[in-house]
């Protein structure tokens, strides 16, 4: 090839211009992994801690030595000083202490179901009447007609899944649909995506499902928002065996969810459970990562907290897990000393049931040190709930 | 946090990749350097306060990461080679990466420009890849870097004088 005169400066310019792009050939999904991996790691780091702590020791070094150089302008009033600024002192902490008490009363009052909030203080035994969970057996509500709907979380990221359990025969499955955001409080840390704009025609028995797009609907059908529809949908139709949802109507969202307006249901594998808690109320939320193809991955997935989607960890940090499969059975050993008759760890063995259940086992059988845990006899393997995140409707 | 990342992605990625590439030409770099730009980035979007294109904003934090990873890596090296004289050259480190495919397909007086890229200083190289790679205006480059416009354009100048006296160089 022809060498260009390079002792012209638009020669070089043209040069750098017609320099390659360099791509990335990762895919979105890929980089996006990447990317929550590491914001676990960071938060997770040693460093960050003491990044905290610094500065606070740092101001009590500096209060201290204010207080020392105080007492020292005023020799002749030094004891009297230091008597006073001690009795101050004890009754300022014992204030602290009556404060701590109110506060530890009002911890313990809220269920804390995140071992990333019971690390630092020790296991107390919870009483088991204030458990709250999050499955149920069908047998416990037999009587109930199970409505499954989904929401997601605030961000739009990640879709969580609810059972409605209704003893109340009157109403049809449609009309529990026409009313979604009655049932879903919106007020409350969820978003259900305006699936109440949407026009729902259910049919259990012959197991067949129709959406229509209202004018009223108005979501953008952005990527992720086309990814959480379509997973609202199969968290919604999935429990019923419903494998197919004709969508009808004219919106985009329709176009790119399904080409033929058929939407063809998928179950997620490779699924795991952590929590997601705003205000005061909690949910098991099925995260689906490729990657994780094993319980025993995912359990070391699910120790991590992910604070800007407020999700939160279900397996303790320092857990020591040792897994054993025999068949459609599995055998979770956990060692942790934050576990306890407390609800973390109640959360942490329901989050494993949905979790070993989604990869295809039946029963667990856990060894963590406990022989009963609210409703779940821990001597017995257990068995795989059906029914999310219930909400009993009276 | 999934559809601001989305947004970020689909409008910049691989401007941005290609820009920290160039600066760092290493690809596992590039990655990890990538990666902070975004959390940096998904961090501050909502106190963003849209003076500036998003663009530009988001490639500020790519400028930022990416220095703050050259002042890591020089750091590191000062540190087990404390008697290497490091001087003037100290910022504008070269690597011993094998050409990317990209580049290796191109003819030698390409190659030349690319690995001739290495003799710039580091603010010369981002004023290079930011005005010819990426095609930034000298206003939109001065925005990114928060220099003034005459500081752009006799960086530009000396960096094009720079490549130019290299490739001479490597032709002799």
């Amino acid at each position: 090839m022809r060498n260009r005169d390079i002792e012209n400066n638009d020669s070089i310019e043209e040069m750098l211009t017609n320099l390659p792009n360099i791509d990335d050939h990762r895919s979105k999904e890929d980089v996006y992994q990447r990317l929550k991996y590491h914001e676990v790691q960071q938060d997770k780091s040693p460093w960050k801690k003491w990044k905290v702590l610094i500065p606070i020791a740092s101001s009590m070094v500096t209060v201290m030595l204010i207080v020392i150089a105080i007492l020292n302008m005023h020799p002749s009033s030094n004891d009297q000083s230091l008597d006073m600024a001690l009795n101050e002192s004890s009754s300022e902490e014992t204030s602290r202490d009556h404060r701590a008490d109110g506060n530890n009363k009002g911890q313990n009052n809220d269920q804390s179901a995140s071992f990333s909030t019971e690390e630092s203080k020790e296991v107390e035994k919870q009483d088991q009447a204030s458990f709250h969970y999050q499955l149920a057996y069908e047998d416990e509500h037999s009587q109930a007609k199970p409505i499954y709907m989904a929401t997601a979380t605030t961000n739009g990221e990640y879709v969580i899944p609810i059972t409605l359990l209704d003893f109340n025969e009157t109403s049809t499955v449609n009309q529990y649909y026409h009313a979604y955001d009655r049932y879903i409080d919106e007020k409350r840390g969820l978003t259900i995506q305006q699936m109440d704009h949407l026009v729902f025609n259910v049919n259990v028995e012959a197991e067949t499902a129709t959406v229509s797009f209202t004018d009223d609907y108005k979501m953008e059908p952005t990527t992720s928002n086309v990814v959480i529809f379509r997973k609202m949908l199969n968290a919604i139709f999935m429990p019923y065996g419903i494998q197919q949802v004709i969508l009808k109507g004219d919106h985009e969202m329709k176009d790119q969810v399904t080409d033929n307006g058929k939407l063809t249901l998928e179950a997620y594998d490779n699924t795991y459970f952590k929590q997601y808690q705003e205000l005061s109320t909690f949910y098991l939320v099925p995260i689906y990562k490729s990657n994780v193809t094993n319980v025993e991955r995912a359990l070391k997935e699910m120790k991590y907290d992910e604070p800007l989607s407020s999700i939160q960890s279900t397996v303790p940090s320092d857990a020591d897990i040792e897994i054993h499969e025999s068949g459609q059975r599995i055998n979770i050993e956990i060692q942790s000393k934050n576990l306890g008759h407390n609800q973390a760890t109640l959360s942490m063995v329901e989050a494993i049931l949905m979790t070993t259940g989604a990869f295809g086992y039946e029963q667990v059988v856990f060894d963590i040190g406990l022989e009963q845990i609210g409703k779940y006899d821990l001597t017995e393997p257990v068995e795989i709930p059906n029914r999310i995140n219930p909400k009993l409707l009276q | 946090m999934k559809a601001t990342f989305e947004k970020l992605y689909e409008n910049y990625h691989q401007d941005v990749y290609q820009y920290i590439y160039y600066m760092v030409k290493n690809k596992q770099d590039t990655e990890d350097i990538l990666q902070d730009v975004y959390l940096k980035a998904l961090r501050s979007y909502d106190t963003f306060k849209r003076k500036s294109s998003e663009k530009t904003w988001l490639f500020s934090i790519a400028k930022h990461v990416t220095f703050d990873h050259f002042r890591k890596l020089k750091r590191t090296r000062n540190r087990f080679f404390e008697y290497f004289d490091w001087g003037k050259q100290g910022e504008s480190i070269q690597t011993n990466q094998p050409l990317p495919e990209e580049i290796a397909v191109l003819d030698d007086q390409m190659q030349q420009v690319y690995k001739c890229l290495d003799q710039c200083s580091f603010h010369q190289k981002q004023v290079i890849i930011l005005r010819y790679l990426q095609s930034f205006t000298i206003k939109e480059t001065a925005d990114i870097l928060n220099w003034s416009i005459s500081k752009v354009k006799t960086t530009q100048h000396r960096a094009i004088a720079s490549l130019q006296q290299c490739v001479r160089k490597e032709d002799d």
